[in-house]
């Protein structure tokens, strides 16, 4: 169980020394609580301390890693149930199912198409994270080649999909600098397990009950396995949304350890919505791996923008880049309104401006993330700051307007802004984004 | 020790509130939809009971839309501004269990249409579809109580969804709905306090608890989700911890929100990584409705006919646990 | 003093130009003849409002001219019985004449030496400051003489955002010779404190804002030199205590920092500077001590005002300080450990933010009660009342929510309180007495937007409090005490405080009530080196916590805007009555 800040404190020195960095040690204790420090950052910590803290810090998800380098994918080590209690820490993997049975051509297209695929949401590069080789009916031999055109044009990680042991000990060869992952539908072995040791490899065990799956860990476990991930699986999705709820449960608030760790979903349907339904919810409850059956960028378009939602940390607001926008199709004279950077302050007032009809650019403030009145109380909206910013993205030579729409709520910096903007008016907007309509109808801008 | 499965009961259940009337409850509609009664969280059967599904709406408009996507167009385009045959056209061929009825045209910046003339409407589609109905205002204070009022009258005993009060503006409309036996929705800005407080409003005007349901606003996908999912899931959890002020059943508009945003709107050529804009704006809708879906709704107001079907279907395969394992 | 009624029409030729000079600000301007007063008043930055739009209706810019002639229009706004005190409406009165006019609402302040208030005295042996004859450190002992017959002063002041008090003391004996209190000069400059730091951002207003602040300070001085008819010479120590921007301003550093990592740099230990160069009417070679602050809005008069608390002493009971003022300021703990934090509360507890609010001084409503349609009250210094205090306006809030006037969310009932229920300029209000009956001759009233105000407030203060033990992981029935201090007034009624969710609903012996304690923080700071020492080493072992950045604060402050809050359960002894 957490330790409260005030339960951490007692353990401390209590002599503020400030060694660790922080003015108190009540600070230290607090930061602590919020996971927010280390205790090894206490050098005058004591033996006790230490037992303590660290009995109460032990993931109960364990941390797995596929794939290598900069796209290495990372999953597991969540700690609640649901995001508003912390965060979800560690975003789901898009797979991406390949078969070997396919023709070589179609296979080497795919993959690089896969490979290549990558869009811009709110700042953040979107792709998909794995490919999931599947050996299918195919033989060893095409399998093989399957694996070796995913080492050659893609730099995702791989999970490779077969019983056959002498392929994927020939395919493990292929990748050994990869870290990949196997998944080992039905019971398993000791000569599956041979598969991963000596090797960096994660284990997907499968499992058709709770039962079959604990049984299927606990000899991976016994075998000295610990990079696992897995996969129950449920006839339809409402056994498949309470079977994730039991297991990240029974591992967070039991510590039920054969079940600790993240959680891989199949998603298999015959048509693109369908596809969709499923994959959301299994985004929404608990897969850490998400395998879809094909490739599909509308489909994976829309399960990036609800992955960014699902995964952003609540306590963080999501920012935009900060710089010039168009909305619409505006013309040098078209009118300029201003905001901060926090996503849901940019996406309303775009959005209004959009449903208002008019063309019009979007200056947006680097406020750090924060909406327009906690940015100004914060120092970082002022007639400084945006005269500043106006300069750097040299807004002057882009628009012949010299009228700027300033947020209602801070009317108060409109003559700051004033002085700071030689030449320019300055308007003072509306306070809400949903009355932009009729602000704009209101107001002749031009 | 063998595996346990976790359950956690709760002492809580969700309110179940029924929308519409029949004749013998002294209403037209051929049936009335009943949705809460959940005393677990979404689709958990193995701790609670789940008595009622989740309803799907679809929405008619008094005024067709100023930015109505492309996509839409093309699936209603012979009806979209005929409310009463657009309403017929999403019963019976798009499988609507409900109609809301959108009356934005009266707002004053809008159209400014009589609360006459938007009673009009409203009987209009009564009388074109048996389901239960929706009644869907706007921010308009002044104006929205005149219309609502009237609404309330011309609609009395039939038991519709007045859609909605806000803290700032509850007590005219949810008299009227008091006095002409209708159910509310209690809109809050995505904030479990303002929630409860509006709900504490209304039930310390003796407005029944039955009758009541909560809109957290819903932000579409990529546009403020996050926030309503995680607001969702707190008045849910705190609803079935026993706060009776938070067990209500939840709407949300995945159609509405959807159709606002430029993803549903933009065609694969001006966006080649967004793919193709028909699917796209089936998924934009179906993954806004499926997430919060597990995040807790229970009334669903949709617009895509295929995110219909396909929401429709998957909340059946979300009930098949219901048999148990 | 001459008044001409003069037919408005009639246009006055602005044929020359005039000065006005507005008095407690001392601030002049010089006008064409003919300029409304209102005009010369906004010229001049002073924060007089009209909120009829200057149609002399609302008589909210009352103004008493004390000297010149000027031409004045009846209005609705203003009683023939005030005209003839040489009262008017600074919209409807045009400058014919050098005048030298009075803003009443900032009239000098009578705010009564808090030193002997009731908690202090009957714990002087508890609290946690040194108390008894004055003792000092070498750099101060240094500069006062040794002469036996000369008279040795010095001064503690508690200088607030909208406030200030001087207080005369005789170094030695300790004894306090004089206090004085007045509006805060700077008050032209903006009501709070972000204001004032925005406002200091311009060219050439830092220097404003100082200079205002020390005028604030100086004029307080004289006051109390004059009451007992002595000489700045003979000041050779002050102790200031003030928050962090006003500490800042009064040293003429920059406040802009305050709110840049890392935070209140400069004045995380006492600061000591000699008279001469801050420009105090005080010995030039007196020295200026300024109690420490602990970050950007948690400043010396927190960390001096604990002093006058047991709560640096106790091992192991663990106490709430709170101090509402324009901001709200907490402390959490005991001898090993303190948490802070402040919130912008806003003045509304301290009579402005409310249309119908004032200073605890003469004229405040002080004590308020609603008993089924009546309403009774007691006014300081009796007479007719001109507005209420924050201990009024707790009252009262209280009041129109367990009679059901207003909801739980503040909004009036138009049932209940229909026979109370009055327009005004700014919304629907409720009735609390009858023009004929208050002292300005006008209906005296609170409206919806005053309530949603003293809301806003009571729930910044209160969300701050349940974060503050959230964080280090207590609940409210851990807390042993609660000290309170603050701008209510003399008096305040803790049991209608809990009732609206100003206060947690604690067993309400745990609650005390200090009243002005940053000003007696500077006054045991004055008298002692020890409690100088103290005072370091407290804000040394404070830990401040920013609110803005605590994830579940909205939460928590959503939570609080209600009555007595959203989640009724914590206030189980309110759940009884309302229930009732």
């Amino acid at each position: 169980m957490a330790l409260s800040g005030l339960e951490i404190f007692k353990l401390l020195p209590k002599t503020n020394c400030k060694e660790c960095g922080v003015p108190t040690c009540m600070a230290f204790a607090m930061k602590l609580a919020q996971k927010k420090a280390d205790l090894g950052e206490c050098p005058h910590a004591s033996e006790e301390a230490r037992a303590a803290l660290g009995a109460a810090s032990k993931p109960p998800i364990r941390l797995v890693k596929i794939g290598v380098g900069a796209r290495a994918l990372e999953v597991g080590n969540e700690t609640v149930m649901f995001r508003h209690e912390k965060t979800f820490f560690h975003q789901t993997g898009l797979a991406i199912r390949l078969n070997a049975s396919e023709d070589e051509e179609t296979l080497v297209s795919k993959i690089r198409e896969i490979e290549n695929y990558t869009v811009d949401r709110v700042g953040e590069q979107l792709k998909a994270d794995l490919l999931f080789l599947s050996q299918d009916e195919a033989g060893k031999d095409a399998f093989l080649k399957l694996i070796g055109f995913a080492k050659e044009h893609s730099t995702k990680g791989v999970i490779l999909d077969s019983r056959d042991r002498e392929s994927l000990t020939a395919g493990l060869e292929i990748l050994k600098a990869d870290r990949p992952a196997v998944f080992l539908s039905g019971d398993v072995s000791d000569g599956d397990f041979e598969l991963a040791k000596n090797r960096s490899v994660s284990l997907i065990i499968t499992g058709e009950s709770f039962e079959s799956l604990e049984s299927r860990v606990e000899k991976a476990k016994k075998a000295g396995i610990e990079d696992l991930i897995l996969n129950l699986k449920a006839p339809d999705l409402g056994r498949q949304f309470q079977n994730n709820t039991i297991l990240r449960r029974s591992a967070l608030k039991k510590n039920y350890e054969p079940f600790g760790y993240p959680l891989l979903t199949m998603v298999e349907a015959e048509n693109g919505p369908d596809r969709m339904a499923k994959a959301s919810v299994g985004l929404c409850k608990y897969a850490s791996i998400i395998v879809l059956p094909r490739y599909d960028k509308a489909l994976l378009y829309t399960l990036f923008a609800l992955r960014q939602n699902i995964f952003t940390d609540p306590q963080k607001p999501i920012q935009v880049e900060p710089k010039l926008y168009s909305i619409g199709d505006p013309t040098p004279e078209s009118p300029v309104f201003l905001t901060t950077n926090f996503s849901l302050t940019f996406f309303l007032v775009s959005g209004e401006i959009e449903n208002s009809g008019t063309s019009a650019h979007l200056v947006v403030c680097d406020c750090e993330g924060q909406s327009v009145l906690t940015a100004w109380a914060a120092g970082k909206f002022t007639g400084e700051t945006i005269a500043k910013f106006i300069r750097e993205i040299k807004l002057e030579e882009q628009v012949k307007t010299r009228r700027l729409i300033i947020p209602g709520f801070v009317s108060q910096i409109s003559g700051d802004l004033e002085e700071k903007l030689p030449g320019w008016e300055i308007l003072v907007g509306c306070q809400e984004a949903a009355d932009i309509p009729s602000f704009v109808k209101s107001v002749s801008i031009a | 020790m063998g595996f346990e499965i976790p359950i956690e009961k709760n002492s809580g259940k969700i309110a179940e509130v029924t929308i519409g009337a029949t004749s013998e409850q002294g209403g037209t509609r051929s049936n009335t939809i009943t949705i809460g009664g959940s005393t677990a969280l979404p689709f958990l059967f193995f701790e609670g009971e789940h008595p009622n599904r989740p309803a799907l709406a679809m929405e008619v408009f008094d005024k067709v839309p100023a930015k109505y996507p492309e996509a839409l167009l093309d699936y209603y385009r012979d009806v979209i501004d005929k409310p009463a045959d657009m309403a017929k056209k999403c019963v019976e061929q798009y499988g609507a269990e409900l109609i809301s009825v959108r009356l934005d045209e009266t707002h004053p910046e809008k159209g400014d249409r009589s609360a006459d003339e938007a009673a009009d409407v409203v009987r209009q589609v009564l009388d074109s579809v048996k389901v239960p109905l929706i009644i869907t205002g706007h921010s308009h204070y002044e104006k929205i109580n005149v219309v609502m009022k009237k609404v309330c009258e011309v609609t009395a005993g039939e038991n519709c969804l007045i859609n909605y009060v806000e803290t700032d503006n509850y007590k005219t409309i949810a008299a009227a709905c008091m006095a002409y036996n209708h159910s509310i929705v209690a809109q809050s800005p995505i904030d479990v306090n303002m929630a409860k407080q509006l709900n504490i409003l209304l039930s310390d005007m003796n407005f029944p608890s039955e009758k009541i349901v909560i809109d957290p606003l819903t932000g579409a996908l990529g546009y403020g989700l996050e926030y309503t999912y995680s607001i969702m899931e707190r008045i849910r959890n705190d609803g079935l911890a026993g706060d009776s002020m938070l067990a209500f059943p939840m709407i949300i508009n995945p159609g509405y929100e959807s159709s606002r945003v430029k993803e549903v709107r933009v065609t694969e050529e001006e966006y080649p990584d967004w793919g193709d804009m028909e699917l796209r704006s089936a998924y934009w809708e179906t993954a806004t409705a499926m997430s919060l879906l597990s995040a807790g709704s229970e009334l669903i107001v949709m617009y895509h006919p295929k995110a219909m079907e396909t929401v429709k279907k998957h909340v059946d395969e979300l009930y098949s646990a219901e048999s148990g394992n | 003093m001459t008044v001409t009624e003069i037919n408005w029409s009639e246009e006055v030729v602005p044929d020359s130009r005039f000065t006005v000079r507005f008095l407690p600000f001392d601030a002049t301007v010089e006008v064409a003849s003919g300029t409304t007063l209102l005009d010369a008043a906004v010229e001049a930055g002073l924060p007089v409002k009209a909120s009829c739009g200057g149609r002399g209706t609302c008589g909210d810019c009352l103004l008493s001219i004390n000297s010149g002639s000027y031409r004045a229009r009846p209005s609705a706004g203003l009683s023939k019985n005030l005209v003839a005190q040489g009262y008017a409406l600074a919209c409807t009165t045009r400058v014919t004449d050098n005048l030298t006019v009075h803003l009443p609402q900032f009239q000098e302040l009578s705010i009564r030496s808090v030193a002997d208030s009731g908690f202090f005295n009957a714990h002087k042996d508890e609290v946690s400051g040194y108390y008894g004859p004055a003792s000092f450190s070498e750099t101060v002992a240094d500069v006062i003489p040794s002469a036996t017959d000369k008279n040795i002063f010095g001064i503690a002041c508690d200088v607030g955002t909208t406030t200030v008090v001087v207080q005369l003391v005789d170094l030695r004996t300790g004894r306090v010779l004089s206090t004085a209190s007045g509006y805060n000069h700077q008050l032209k400059c903006g009501d709070d404190i972000i204001s004032r730091i925005h406002y200091a951002e311009k060219p050439g207003h830092l220097r404003e804002l100082n200079t205002l602040i020390v005028a604030t300070i100086n004029r307080l001085i004289q006051k109390n030199l004059e009451t007992i008819h002595g000489t700045f010479l003979d000041i050779y120590y002050a102790s200031v205590s003030g928050n962090t921007t006003m500490t800042y301003l009064l040293l003429n550093m920059d406040p802009g920092n305050i709110r840049k990592d890392p935070y209140a740099v400069g004045l995380n230990r006492t600061r000591l500077a000699v008279s001469r160069n801050l420009g105090l009417k005080m010995n030039p070679e007196a020295m200026v001590l300024c109690a420490p602050a602990v970050g950007s809005y948690v400043g010396g008069d927190i960390t001096a005002g604990l002093l006058c608390t047991p709560l640096l002493r106790d091992a192991e009971k663990v106490s709430l300080f709170i101090d509402v003022g324009t901001n709200g300021e907490l402390v959490l703990g005991n001898r090993d450990w303190m948490v802070t934090c402040a919130c912008s509360a806003g003045p509304a507890f301290e009579g402005s933010g409310t249309k119908c609010g004032m200073p605890a001084a003469a004229g405040a409503i002080e004590r308020i009660g609603l008993d089924n349609g009546s309403v009774a009250y007691t006014v300081i210094g009796g007479g007719k009342p001109k507005g209420l205090c924050g201990s009024g306006l707790v009252d009262l809030l209280s009041g129109l929510f367990l009679q059901g006037y207003i909801d739980r969310g503040g909004k009036l009932s138009e049932e209940k309180a229909a026979d109370r229920l009055v327009e005004t300029e700014r919304g629907g209000g409720f009735l609390i007495e009858k023009a004929e009956r208050s002292y300005w001759e006008k209906d005296l009233v609170i409206t919806e937007n005053d309530i949603a105000n003293l809301i806003r407030t009571k729930g910044a203060v209160f969300s701050a409090c349940s974060l503050l033990l959230k964080n280090v992981g207590l609940a409210f029935e851990n807390l042993d005490a609660v000290y309170i201090a603050g701008g209510f007034g003399q008096y305040l009624n803790i049991e209608n405080a809990i009732s609206i969710g100003l206060f947690p609903d604690l067993p309400r012996d745990r609650f005390h009530y200090l009243g002005n304690s940053s000003l007696l923080g500077a006054y045991l700071v004055l008298i002692s080196d020890k409690n100088r020492d103290l005072v370091n080493e407290t804000a040394g072992r404070m830990t401040y916590i920013e609110l803005n950045t605590e994830p579940d604060y909205m939460n928590e402050y959503t939570g609080s805007l209600f009555l007595p809050h959203t989640d009724m359960d914590l206030f189980p002894s309110v759940k009884r009555i309302w229930n009732q």
